[in-house]
């Protein structure tokens, strides 16, 4: 199976998306994660819910038929409200699987508007159908 | 004697915390405006993040404010199928401004069986309220 030039290992896939305090009501009424800082917020500002700033990176939210078989996090800095994020994902390795899957090690870096570091991890997937893509 | 809230539910190493439910279409097509997916790319299956949005849930329910957080999906999980978020308190430790607590955590399905597991640990604040 031929692996995609743009799912080589060394690709870097950005998104780029502001949690607004409105992103964060809906999340929190999606999940279930009413946790005081989220609706109340540390000195009045509303921190966004981990899995909503985590999902705001590619392939995190499953785009292209993309699965996560594992992921270790880490969360360095809150995120506030009408923050925005730039997630990056760097595909690290990349082979052919079973089932005509592609394998995927990845790591991944959420930054806030001041470039900083708020979440970095790494994880392992795979691509359904990597020739459609 | 202290003027610091107490620990703001009667948690304990040991503890299971559950929760069941389950999402549905709708659920998935918030998720899609909340996360900016490609709405050309259709999910088949319940997006990775709602698997684990339960787990969420009961930390929320402690103020729990994750430091670290690892997960591994056994299986891919339905649209409509109904989960059930366990999180087993593994140590706690009041550290007098926060209480620095771990957890295990598993998702199963109707069935009992796992379908993801992993850990988490981070903190709860003194003067968090509960919900």
């Amino acid at each position: 199976m031929s692996i995609p030039s743009e799912l080589r290992a060394g690709t870097v896939l950005t998104a780029s998306r502001t949690l607004t305090e409105s992103d964060i009501a809906r999340c929190a009424k999606l999940t279930g994660d009413y946790g005081a800082h989220h609706t109340a917020g540390i000195e009045g500002r509303p921190i966004a819910q981990g899995l909503l700033t985590v999902a705001a990176a590619p392939l995190m939210r499953n785009d292209n038929g993309f699965h996560l078989l594992s992921v270790s996090l880490t969360f360095l800095a809150p995120v506030f409200a009408d923050d925005r994020v730039t997630a990056e994902v760097r595909l690290i390795e990349v082979t052919p699987g079973v089932d005509g899957r592609l394998d995927v090690r990845l790591s991944l870096a959420v930054r806030n508007p001041d470039g900083v570091d708020v979440i970095t991890g790494d994880g392992a997937g795979y691509f359904t159908e990597p020739d459609t893509l | 004697m202290t003027d610091q809230p107490p620990i703001p539910a009667p948690i304990a190493v040991g503890d299971i915390l559950r929760w069941a439910c389950r999402y549905t279409p709708e659920d998935l097509e918030i998720f899609g405006e909340l996360s900016g997916r490609d709405a050309g790319s259709p999910l088949t299956c319940l997006p990775d993040l709602l698997v684990i949005a339960p787990l969420t849930k009961l930390g929320g329910d402690l103020n729990y404010i994750s430091r670290r957080m690892t997960w591994t999906a056994h299986r891919v999980v339905g649209v409509d199928e109904r989960v059930e978020a366990e999180l087993e308190v593994t140590s706690l430790y009041d550290s007098g401004s926060a209480i620095k607590i771990a957890f295990d955590a598993r998702i199963r399905d109707e069935s009992g069986q796992v379908v993801l597991s992993g850990d988490s640990a981070g903190i709860i604040l003194r003067g968090a309220t509960t919900t």
